[in-house]
C-alpha cells in the first residue's frame, strides 16, 4: 500500500518479465510504424515534388529576367487572354451562363467502371450515369490507373472513361471543362491529388465501404499468413484513411452522401467526425432496368443465388451450407437452384453441391441483361453475406418480385424486414435455409413477401428516393 | 478418509461406477468403465501420488469431467479455458481445493499478444497459490493451435507439462515445446503415424481425457533428480571436467545427438585407459535428458521470458529475419548456470542451431574454460540455406565474433571448417561422427551366432541395397529405384521419406521399414546387405553419419549424386576406400551402374580409423591439449 492508501497491484517476477517484454514489443512496432508513416509522408512529397521543382525554377528564371523581357510577356499574355476570353472561360468563373453551363459538366472519379457489357466493377456508378444525363449533365468518369495502354476509352453506355494516373485528375477536369467533381470512395491518394480541384469544384463525395472500415471488421476475408505479413500496412492505410475521411467530413463545402444509415454511423465512427455537410442517399435501383413480373406460386420452387466468390464477406459458405441444409427436404428436388459467380472459393464451396442434379452452377458474372432474365424466372433469392453497405443485388431482386434471402448483419436490415424477405442471423445457415423453407411450404406467404419487396424498393431506392436528390444537389451547386 | 471395508467397496463401488458411466455417457464423455474402476481404486487407496498441484490448460472448452475427477486425488486441480474469436481472447478459470470449486474467474483480452495473455493466466493462477512453491504438473490439450502462447505460458509457470495433440502440426514453436515436454501423446495411430515424419521426440496415443492415461503420468511424476551440487561436491580425483552443451539431447530421434552422445558415453572410458580422470557431464534443452545419469536440462522457456539484455538481440535477430532457435535458450543457461557452484574446464558448444555460439564468450569469462566449438554443419557458409543480404551479413558477423572466443573448432570435415568463420584464426581438426564400434560388433557376434545355428546356408542370390536414414524432400532416389530389377535386387529402407515415393511404397524389390531406433537391430538388418545407398546434392560440405555406418558393416557404399561424381566432403573421406561406387542421378547412368555391379563383400584395412573410438580419441587430444601443454 503507498501513503494514500491506494492497492498497489504485486506482480510476480514473471509477470514484470512478461509486461516488460510487451512493453519492449510494442515500443518497437510504434517505432516501425511511425517510420513507414513517415516514410509514406516523404513519398507523398516526393511526387508533389515535379509541381514544386517548377513552381520553383520559375521563380528562379523571374529573378533572372530583365524588367523588359517581363513587360514583353505581360504584355503578350494580356493580349492572348482578351483573345481567348471570348470562347473560354477560366475554370474558377463563378458568374457567367458559360460557368452556369460548365457545372453541367461532371468529373466522376470511380475505381472502376464497366467498359462493356457483362463487366461487373463499378456497376453502382454507371447505375447513374443515364439519370444524370437525362437531367441534362455531360459526365465523365475518371479511373486511376497506371496500367493502362489506352488512356480514353468510350463505354457501352457511351460514357467516356479517362484511365490515368492520379496526378492528371486537374488536367482532365480542365480537358472536359468539369464543373462539378463527384468523387466516389475516396482513397487519400484520390483525396490528395483532388485537393487542389475541390477548390475550383463544387465537390460531392460518396462513402459506399472499404474506403471507410476498420480492415479489421472483414478480417475474415484474410488468412492468418495475410494478417502476418500485411497487417502492418492494412493499419497503417487505416490511419491515412482515417485522416483523409476526418478532413473530408469537416469540410462544409464539400457535400458527402452516404449509401446507408449505417453506413453514415460506421464512417463517422471510423473517422473519428461527423460529416457536416451530409445525407443519406441510397444507390438507386432502377425498375427500368430490373422491372416488377407478378409472380406464380410455382416460382418460389426457383431459387438463385449471384455472388462473387472471391471474398468471405460474400458468405458463399453459408449459401452452400444452406442449400445442403435444404437437400434434406422431401421436396428439394422439385426445386430448381441457380448458382452464378466466379472467385477463389468457388470450386471449395460450390463442390458440395455438385451431386444435386437440381443445382446448376455457373462459373462467371452476368451483366444487367442475363441477371434481369434470371431474376424474371425466379421466386428466390438467396444472398447471404457477413458485410454490406447497402446489397444492391438484394434490391434489383426485390424490384423484380423475388423474394430475398440473406442475414440480418451490416446494413441489411435497413432495407429488408421480415415483411418483404427472410433474415437469418448472422453466420447461421441452418436459418438460411429454414427461411427458404417457409416460403416453400407457405406459398401465399412468398406471393405477400414477392409484392412487398417490389414495394419495398420503389418507397425506398427508386430513382425518386435516390439518384433524382443527387441531381438536386447537383442543381444546388449550379446556382 | 473412507471407512468403508474392502469388501463392501467393491460391490458398492461397481454400481456406482454404473452410473458414473451412464452420466458421463449422457455428457458426451467417452470414458470406459475400467479408467473409473482404476481411479475409484486410486481415490479409495491410501497411497496419494505426491503430486499437490495440476492444472489443465485448454486452447477452447473443456467439457469433460476429467478436472474435476482429478480434483479428488490431487490437492488442488485448477483449470484454464483460453478461447479466442476476432474480438481476442477469453479466458476461463476454475480452480478445485481437494474436490470443492473454491475460485472462478473470467477474463477477457482484446490485444492478442501471448506475453500479456501468460501473464493474466499467469495471475489467475496465484490467486489460489503459487505454483513454485509447490509439487506441480501442468496438461496441456491442443497447444498446435497457438504454439507460441503455449510455450510462453509453460516457460511462465516452468512445471513439468504434458502436451496432449490433436494434429501433427510442426514449426518451430512446437519443435521447442516438445523438446520441453515431459511428453506428448496424439490422439490415434494415423495422427501419430503423422508425428513420426517429422517430430524429434517420441509420442503416444493417448487423450487427456482418459483417466488412465492420465493416472498413470501423475503417478509417475518425480521431483526432478538434480545432481547435488554443493561445496564438498567437486570430486578431487577429478583431474578435467567437460561440459557439453548442445540444444537437443536424447532422447530427442535426432542423428545429431548420436554423435554427442558417444562423447558423453566413451569419453570417459576412453581417457581413464590413458590414465586420466575425465568427468562429462551433458547441457541440453531436452526435458527428459534430466533422467539419464550426468545429464543437466535447462528448459527454454520461449522468447518473451528472456532478460532485457538478451531482448534487443532477439528481437533484432527475429527482425533481420534470420535462424533464431537457441537464442533465448542462450539467456536461460547464462541465467541458471550462473548459479553453479562448479566449474568446467573444458566446455565443448556443439552447434546447428546456432543461437547460443555467444555462451562461448560466456563460459570463457564465467570458468576460464577452454571452448571448443563443434560445427556438425557449417553456419553461415552453408550452401544449402539461402539468405538475403543483410542475413548472411549479420549471420557471417555472429559466426565470426562467436568463433573468435572459441579455443578450437572441429567439424566433420574439412570443407566445413574452411568454411566456418574462415576470417578468424583459431586451431581447426576434424573430428568424424565414426560407427559406433560396440552397436556394431555386438550385432556382428549375433549375426555370426545366426549363422552357426542356422541349419542350412542359403547364399544370398540377389543383391541387397540398404538406405539408412532420412529420404530428404529434395534428395529422392526414384530414379534408383526404377532401375531397380526385382529379380536381381532389393533394397530395404530404414527412417522417414520426406518424399513420400510411390515407387518405394510399390515396387516390388523395396521394403519399408520405418524408423528403427534400436541401433543393433538397424546395425544387424545392415549387416546382412551388401550395399549401403548415399544420396548427396552436390554441395561440397555435405558429409553424412550413414557412410561410417556402411564401413563399420562392411559394405560398398554407392554414391548417387546430382553434382560431380567424386569430389567434396565425401569423396575425401572415402577415396582411399575400396568398394566405393559413384553414380550420377539419372537413369542412363544409373542403369549402366546396376548392370555391371557385383558387391565387393571385403572387409577393409583401415576400416576401425572410421570407428567412434578413434574419432573421439582425437577429440580426447584437443580436450586435454591445454593441460598436456601446461605438463609438458
Amino acid at each position: 500500500m503507498d501513503s494514500d492508501g491506494d492497492h498497489q497491484p504485486n506482480f510476480s517476477e514473471v509477470e514484470l518479465k512478461l509486461l516488460e517484454d510487451f512493453a519492449f514489443r510494442i515500443n518497437n512496432e510504434v517505432s516501425e510504424l511511425r517510420e513507414e508513416v513517415k516514410q509514406l509522408r516523404i513519398d507523398r512529397q516526393l511526387r508533389s515534388f515535379p509541381s514544386w521543382l517548377a513552381k520553383r525554377i520559375k521563380s528562379k528564371i523571374k529573378s533572372k529576367i530583365s524588367n523588359r523581357t517581363k513587360n514583353r510577356i505581360k504584355l503578350y499574355l494580356n493580349g492572348l487572354t482578351k483573345l481567348l476570353s471570348n470562347t473560354n472561360r477560366p475554370l474558377t468563373s463563378k458568374s457567367s451562363s458559360a460557368n452556369r453551363k460548365q457545372k453541367n459538366t461532371i468529373l466522376l472519379i470511380s475505381h472502376n467502371y464497366p467498359i462493356n457489357i457483362g463487366d461487373y466493377g463499378g456497376l453502382p456508378i454507371a447505375r447513374r450515369i443515364p439519370f444524370y444525363k437525362a437531367a441534362g449533365y455531360n459526365v465523365s468518369v475518371f479511373v486511376p490507373s497506371n496500367a493502362r495502354l489506352k488512356e480514353k476509352v468510350v463505354a457501352s453506355d457511351g460514357t467516356t472513361v479517362y484511365f490515368a494516373p492520379l496526378s492528371k485528375i486537374e488536367q482532365t477536369a480542365k480537358r472536359v471543362n468539369a464543373g462539378q467533381l463527384a468523387i466516389h470512395s475516396p482513397t487519400p491518394e484520390i483525396y490528395a491529388s483532388s485537393k487542389k480541384v475541390m477548390l475550383d469544384l463544387s465537390t460531392h463525395v460518396w462513402i459506399h465501404g472499404f474506403e471507410a472500415r476498420n480492415w479489421r471488421e472483414l478480417i475474415f476475408d484474410f488468412s492468418q499468413e495475410e494478417i502476418a505479413s500485411i497487417g502492418k500496412q492494412l493499419d497503417i492505410t487505416n490511419v491515412e484513411r482515417q485522416w483523409a475521411l476526418s478532413e473530408l467530413f469537416t469540410n462544409t463545402e464539400i457535400n458527402t452522401i452516404f449509401v446507408s444509415e449505417f453506413m453514415r454511423s460506421v464512417a463517422e465512427d471510423f473517422a473519428g467526425n461527423k460529416a457536416t455537410a451530409s445525407q443519406v442517399i441510397h444507390n438507386v435501383i432502377d425498375s427500368n432496368l430490373f422491372p416488377y413480373s407478378p409472380k406464380s406460386e410455382d416460382m418460389r420452387m426457383n431459387i438463385c443465388s449471384i455472388r462473387n466468390f472471391g471474398k468471405r464477406n460474400y458468405a458463399t459458405d453459408l449459401m452452400s451450407r444452406a442449400i445442403l441444409g435444404l437437400s434434406k427436404k422431401p421436396w428439394f428436388s422439385e426445386l430448381s437452384i441457380e448458382i452464378y459467380g466466379d472467385g477463389q472459393y468457388f470450386e471449395k464451396d460450390t463442390a458440395p453441391l455438385r451431386l444435386f442434379e437440381n443445382v446448376k452452377l455457373h462459373r462467371r458474372f452476368i451483366g444487367a441483361k442475363d441477371l434481369r432474365e434470371v431474376f424474371a424466372r425466379s421466386g428466390i433469392a438467396l444472398l447471404p453475406t457477413r458485410w454490406d453497405s447497402q446489397g444492391m443485388l438484394n434490391g434489383e431482386a426485390m424490384s423484380s418480385g423475388v423474394v430475398p434471402v440473406s442475414n440480418a448483419v451490416t446494413a441489411i436490415p435497413e432495407f429488408i424486414s421480415e415483411a418483404e424477405g427472410k433474415l437469418a442471423d448472422p453466420e447461421n445457415s441452418n436459418q438460411l435455409a429454414m427461411g427458404i423453407s417457409e416460403l416453400i411450404e407457405n406459398s401465399e406467404q412468398f406471393l405477400t413477401k414477392s409484392l412487398s419487396a417490389k414495394e419495398r424498393v420503389e418507397a425506398q431506392c427508386s430513382p425518386e428516393k435516390t439518384v433524382h436528390r443527387e441531381i438536386e444537389l447537383f442543381e444546388k451547386s449550379r446556382l | 478418509m473412507f471407512n468403508i471395508p474392502l469388501a463392501h467397496s467393491e460391490s458398492g463401488s461397481r454400481e456406482i461406477l454404473n452410473v458414473c458411466q451412464q452420466i458421463m455417457k449422457r455428457l458426451g464423455s467417452e470414458i470406459t468403465s475400467e479408467s473409473l474402476e482404476l481411479f475409484l481404486k486410486n481415490v479409495l487407496s491410501q497411497k496419494r501420488p505426491s503430486l499437490e498441484r495440476l492444472t489443465f490448460i485448454s486452447m477452447g472448452r473443456i467439457t469433460d469431467p476429467t478436472p474435476e475427477f482429478f480434483s479428488s486425488l490431487v490437492n488442488q486441480v485448477d483449470t484454464v479455458e483460453i478461447l479466442s474469436d476476432n474480438s481476442g481472447y477469453e479466458i476461463f478459470y476454475n480452480s478445485y481445493l481437494s474436490g470443492r470449486s473454491i475460485f472462478q474467474e473470467e477474463t477477457h483480452h482484446s490485444i492478442n499478444d501471448p506475453g500479456l495473455i501468460t501473464a493474466s493466466v499467469v495471475r489467475l493462477l496465484k490467486q489460489s497459490g503459487e505454483i513454485a512453491d509447490t509439487s506441480s504438473a501442468i496438461i496441456y490439450r491442443n497447444p498446435e493451435d497457438n504454439p507460441v502462447l503455449a510455450e510462453t505460458i509453460t516457460g511462465a509457470l516452468n512445471q513439468p507439462f504434458y502436451l496432449f495433440f490433436e494434429r501433427a502440426l510442426y514449426n518451430q514453436s512446437i519443435l521447442r515445446l516438445e523438446n520441453a515436454a515431459k511428453k506428448c501423446f496424439v490422439p490415434n495411430q494415423e495422427t501419430l503415424n503423422d508425428w513420426r515424419e517429422q517430430h524429434i521426440v517420441t509420442a503416444e496415443i493417448g487423450k487427456s481425457s482418459d483417466l488412465e492415461v492420465l493416472l498413470k503420468e501423475i503417478v509417475e511424476i518425480e521431483e526432478k533428480c538434480i545432481e547435488p551440487i554443493g561445496d564438498n561436491k567437486l570430486q578431487e580425483d577429478i583431474d578435467h571436467r567437460v561440459l557439453i552443451v548442445s540444444y537437443f539431447s536424447l532422447p530427442t530421434t535426432l542423428v545429431s545427438t548420436q554423435r554427442l552422445s558417444y562423447w558423453h558415453k566413451s569419453l570417459e572410458e576412453i581417457a581413464a585407459a590413458a590414465g586420466v580422470a575425465l568427468e562429462v557431464i551433458w547441457l541440453s534443452a531436452t526435458t527428459n535428458a534430466e533422467t539419464f545419469p550426468r545429464n543437466r536440462v535447462v528448459k527454454d522457456r520461449g522468447n518473451f521470458l528472456v532478460s532485457s539484455m538478451a531482448r534487443n538481440k532477439l528481437a533484432k535477430a527475429i527482425n533481420v529475419g534470420v535462424p533464431s532457435l537457441g537464442m533465448s535458450w542462450s539467456d536461460y543457461v547464462k541465467e541458471e548456470t550462473k548459479k553453479w557452484d562448479e566449474s568446467f574446464d573444458t566446455v565443448v558448444i556443439s552447434v546447428g542451431p546456432f543461437g547460443y555460439l555467444e555462451l562461448g564468450a560466456y563460459f570463457k569469462e564465467l570458468w576460464e574454460s577452454q571452448i571448443i566449438y563443434d560445427f556438425r554443419d557449417p553456419y553461415g557458409g552453408d550452401p544449402r540455406m539461402i539468405f538475403t543480404k543483410e542475413q548472411r551479413a549479420w549471420i557471417d558477423q555472429h559466426e565470426e565474433e562467436n568463433v573468435d572466443n572459441g579455443d578450437v573448432v572441429v567439424s566433420v570435415n574439412q570443407q566445413c571448417l574452411e568454411v566456418i568463420a574462415p576470417n578468424v584464426n583459431i586451431h581447426r581438426a576434424i573430428v568424424n561422427n565414426g560407427f559406433n564400434e560396440t552397436v556394431i560388433n555386438d550385432a556382428t557376434n549375433l549375426q555370426a551366432r545366426d549363422s552357426e545355428n542356422s541349419e542350412e546356408f542359403s547364399p544370398l542370390e540377389k543383391i541387397r541395397f540398404v538406405y539408412c536414414g532420412t529420404i530428404f524432400r529434395n534428395l529422392g532416389i526414384d530414379e534408383f529405384l526404377n532401375a531397380l530389377s526385382p529379380n536381381r535386387h532389393n533394397l530395404v529402407h530404414f527412417g522417414r521419406d520426406q518424399t513420400n515415393s510411390q515407387v518405394l511404397k510399390e515396387h516390388e524389390g523395396t521394403e519399408q521399414r520405418g524408423f528403427l531406433s534400436d541401433k543393433s537391430l538397424l546395425a544387424y538388418e545392415m549387416l546382412k546387405c551388401d550395399a549401403g545407398i548415399l544420396r548427396l546434392g552436390g554441395e561440397s560440405t555435405t558429409g553424412t553419419t550413414k557412410v561410417f555406418d556402411y564401413i563399420g558393416c562392411d559394405l560398398d557404399i554407392i554414391i548417387i549424386t546430382d553434382g560431380k561424381v567424386e569430389s567434396g566432403a565425401v569423396h575425401d573421406l572415402t577415396k582411399d576406400l575400396e568398394g566405393v561406387f559413384w553414380v550420377k542421378n539419372n537413369s542412363s547412368e544409373i542403369n549402366k551402374f546396376l548392370a555391371s555391379y557385383i558387391p565387393t563383400r571385403n572387409k577393409r584395412k583401415d576400416r576401425n580409423n572410421f570407428s567412434r573410438r578413434s574419432q573421439a580419441s582425437t577429440l580426447l587430444n584437443l580436450i586435454l591439449q591445454p593441460q598436456m601443454n601446461s605438463e609438458g
